[in-house]
C-alpha cells in the first residue's frame, strides 16, 4: 500500500506553502507567542493566529527508532531498515514531531541541530523532515 | 500563561473530614485476558455483580453507576437496564484513558460524602481482543489508523506516531539522554514485576524472565523492548465505594480512602516543555499524600500505572520514592521486587498481570490493603499508594488507600 499525506481545509496553507519549500507556524498577532502549525487559537488570549515562515532550523529534543519498514522510502534511515522520528524544537519556540532523515540512530544526540527538508511520500503532499545541520 | 494560585487546590476542611469517612467495600474483577466472544457490555455486568457479592451487598442496594471504556468501547448506560439497576441517583461516564479508574473513585467518593449517593459501583471493562492472533499492537495501531493520514495529524502519522508507544518511546529516550537512564535499569522494572505475577494466579504472564531476555526481546519502537512494554486483555473490574461506617458491617474489611489527586499537565510541547522528564505525578502525587497526611517514607506498597516500565520509573521519582533523575537506578537497585524496601505493582501490573487500565494498579492494591494477596501479600500495608495515567503522560491520578481509617 502507498502512503500519501492529504490536506484538510485546515491545514490547506500550511500544504500549500510546503510544495513550496517553506514551513509554516502560527504566531499570535497580540502577544507575539509562536505556536505549531496545527494550532488554530492563542491559548492565553484566544485571538485568531497567523500564519508565519519559519527559520526551517531547531534542535534535537527527542527521538525515537521504528525497527520496521517507514511509510515510505524517503523517510528510512540510511541502514534502510528502520525509520527515526523525534521533537524538535524550532526557533522560534514550538515542537515539531517529525521524521529525521540523512542521520543514523547512532549520531543522535540532544540539542543536534537540524534543519528542514521537504519530502513527497508516495509522491502526494510535501510534508517537512529535519535533518542534521 | 498564567498561573493558578496553589491554594485553588486546597479542599475545604469539611469536605476532607466527609472523604476521610468513605471506603471502598467491593472488588469485582472477571476472567482475564485472552477471553474471546464476550463483549465490554457483558464483562462489566459480571464484574458489577462480582464486586456486590464480594461486598456483602445486593444490585438494590446500588444507587450509582460510574463507568468506563478501554479501547473496544461497548459500555454506557445501558448497563443499569441490563443489571436491573433502578433509582439510581447517580450516572456517568469517566473518560481520562489510563487515569479514569482513580477519578472514578475520586467523584464516587465526593457523591458519597455529598450525600449524593450511599453506594456507587465503578465499573470499567475492555474487549479489544476479537480471537486468536489479534495482537496487542494491532488494538492500538488500527485505532489510530482509522483517522487517517489527513491534515495535520497526517504529519505526525507520517514521522511514526501510529500507536501510543512513539509518544512513551520519545519521552523515555528524553529522560535516558537527560538523566542517564538506562534499557537495563527499565528492565529491571520488568523483571521484578515478573517475579510478583509468577506469584500471582490471575496474571497472564507468569514465567520467570531475565534481564537478558529484556534485552533480547524485540524493539517495539526503540528504545522501548517488547518487554517494556504492557499487554492488552479482555475483562472487567469493578469496585464499590460507600461510607466507611456501612462498609465496616458489610463482608470485606473496609479500605479507607485516605488521599486523592488528579492532574493534567497540559504540556505545551514548545521551548521549556518538561515532556518526558516530569508528569502530573509529580503534581498529584504530592497534594494526594498531603490529604492522606503521609510522605513517600511512610508507604509501604505502590501500585503505580505500568504502560510501560518507563511510566513507572517516571512516578516514583515524580512521588518524591526517589530524586529526579534517579528512578532508573532505584528501579535497578531492587527495591521494588519482593523483598525490597517498597514493594511495587505486586501482582505484576500491566506488564505481566492483566491490562485493563488504570483498575489493575487499583484492584491489586485492594486487595493488598485488606491483605488478600496471598502468596504475594505483602507484610506491612498500612499505607498503599496508587497512580493512573493516560494519553502519553498527559493524564494523572493519585490514590492514598489503608486498611484503617484516617486519623
Amino acid at each position: 500500500m502507498t502512503y500519501s499525506v492529504s490536506r484538510d481545509e485546515a491545514s490547506a496553507p500550511f500544504f500549500e506553502a510546503a510544495a513550496a519549500g517553506r514551513l509554516l507556524i502560527r504566531r499570535c498577532p497580540v502577544c507575539g507567542t509562536a505556536y505549531a502549525p496545527h494550532t488554530a487559537r492563542c491559548p492565553d488570549s484566544n485571538d485568531a493566529l497567523i500564519w508565519q515562515t519559519a527559520t526551517g532550523s531547531g534542535f534535537l529534543v527527542s527521538w525515537a527508532v521504528g525497527h520496521s519498514d517507514p511509510l515510505d522510502p524517503v523517510l528510512a534511515s540510511p541502514d534502510g531498515n528502520s525509520y527515526i522520528f523525534g521533537l524538535v524544537e524550532l526557533r522560534e519556540g514550538p515542537w515539531l514531531q517529525v521524521p529525521l532523515v540523512g542521520v543514523a540512530p547512532s549520531h543522535l544526540r540532544p540539542g543536534m541541530e537540524l534543519t528542514v527538508l521537504f519530502v513527497r511520500p508516495g509522491g502526494e503532499e510535501a510534508i517537512p523532515v529535519f535533518t542534521p545541520v | 500563561m498564567t498561573s493558578r494560585s496553589n491554594s485553588a487546590g486546597a479542599i475545604a476542611p469539611e469536605v476532607d473530614s466527609a472523604l476521610s469517612r468513605v471506603a471502598i467495600a467491593g472488588l469485582g474483577i472477571t476472567e482475564t485476558g485472552k477471553v474471546y466472544s464476550r463483549s465490554a457490555a457483558d464483562f462489566a455486568a459480571q464484574a458489577v455483580r462480582l464486586a456486590v457479592d464480594d461486598a456483602g451487598l445486593t444490585l438494590g442496594d446500588l444507587d450509582g453507576l460510574l463507568f468506563s471504556n478501554g479501547a473496544s468501547g461497548g459500555v454506557d448506560f445501558r448497563l443499569a437496564r441490563e443489571l436491573g439497576l433502578r433509582d439510581l441517583r447517580l450516572m456517568s461516564q469517566v473518560a481520562v484513558a489510563g487515569a479514569t479508574a482513580i477519578c472514578q473513585v475520586q467523584y464516587a467518593a465526593l457523591a458519597v460524602a455529598a450525600g449524593l449517593a450511599t453506594t456507587v459501583v465503578c465499573v470499567h471493562a475492555d474487549a479489544p481482543l476479537t480471537g486468536p492472533g489479534a495482537s496487542s499492537g494491532d488494538v492500538y495501531q488500527n485505532r489510530w489508523r482509522s483517522r487517517g493520514p489527513v491534515g495535520f495529524g497526517a504529519l505526525a502519522f507520517a514521522s511514526g506516531a501510529r500507536s501510543p508507544n512513539a509518544g512513551y518511546a520519545l519521552a523515555a529516550r528524553r529522560h535516558m539522554e537527560r538523566y542517564g537512564t538506562t534499557s537495563e535499569q527499565l528492565g529491571a522494572i520488568a523483571v521484578g514485576q515478573r517475579q510478583w505475577a509468577s506469584r500471582n494466579p490471575r496474571a497472564q504472564f507468569r514465567e520467570p524472565i531475565t534481564l537478558t531476555d529484556h534485552q533480547r526481546s524485540r524493539w517495539v519502537v526503540e528504545p522501548l523492548h517488547l518487554l517494556d512494554c504492557c499487554m492488552v486483555s479482555n475483562g472487567a473490574v469493578a469496585v464499590i465505594v460507600t461510607a466507611a461506617e456501612r462498609a465496616s458491617s458489610l463482608r470485606q474489611p473496609p479500605v479507607h480512602l485516605w488521599g486523592t489527586a488528579q492532574s493534567h499537565p497540559g504540556y505545551s510541547m514548545a521551548s521549556g516543555c518538561d515532556f518526558g522528564l516530569v508528569s502530573g505525578a509529580a503534581d498529584a502525587g504530592p497534594r494526594a499524600m498531603a490529604m492522606a497526611g503521609i510522605s513517600p517514607a511512610d508507604v509501604d506498597v505502590c501500585e503505580l500505572y505500568d504502560c510501560y516500565t518507563y511510566t513507572a520509573m517516571l512516578t516514583l521519582e515524580d512521588y518524591g520514592f526517589c530524586a529526579k533523575g534517579e528512578g532508573g537506578p532505584f528501579a535497578a537497585s531492587g527495591a521494588l521486587a519482593p523483598g525490597g524496601a517498597l514493594p511495587t505493582n505486586t501482582g505484576g501490573g500491566q506488564l505481566s498481570g492483566y491490562y485493563l487500565w488504570g483498575m489493575t494498579p487499583l484492584a491489586e492494591a485492594i486487595i493488598q490493603a485488606r491483605g488478600q494477596g496471598g502468596e504475594r501479600q505483602v507484610d506491612r500495608h498500612d499505607v498503599v499508594v496508587v497512580s493512573g495515567n493516560g494519553g502519553v503522560l498527559d493524564h494523572h491520578a493519585t490514590l492514598v488507600l489503608s486498611p484503617l481509617a484516617r486519623s
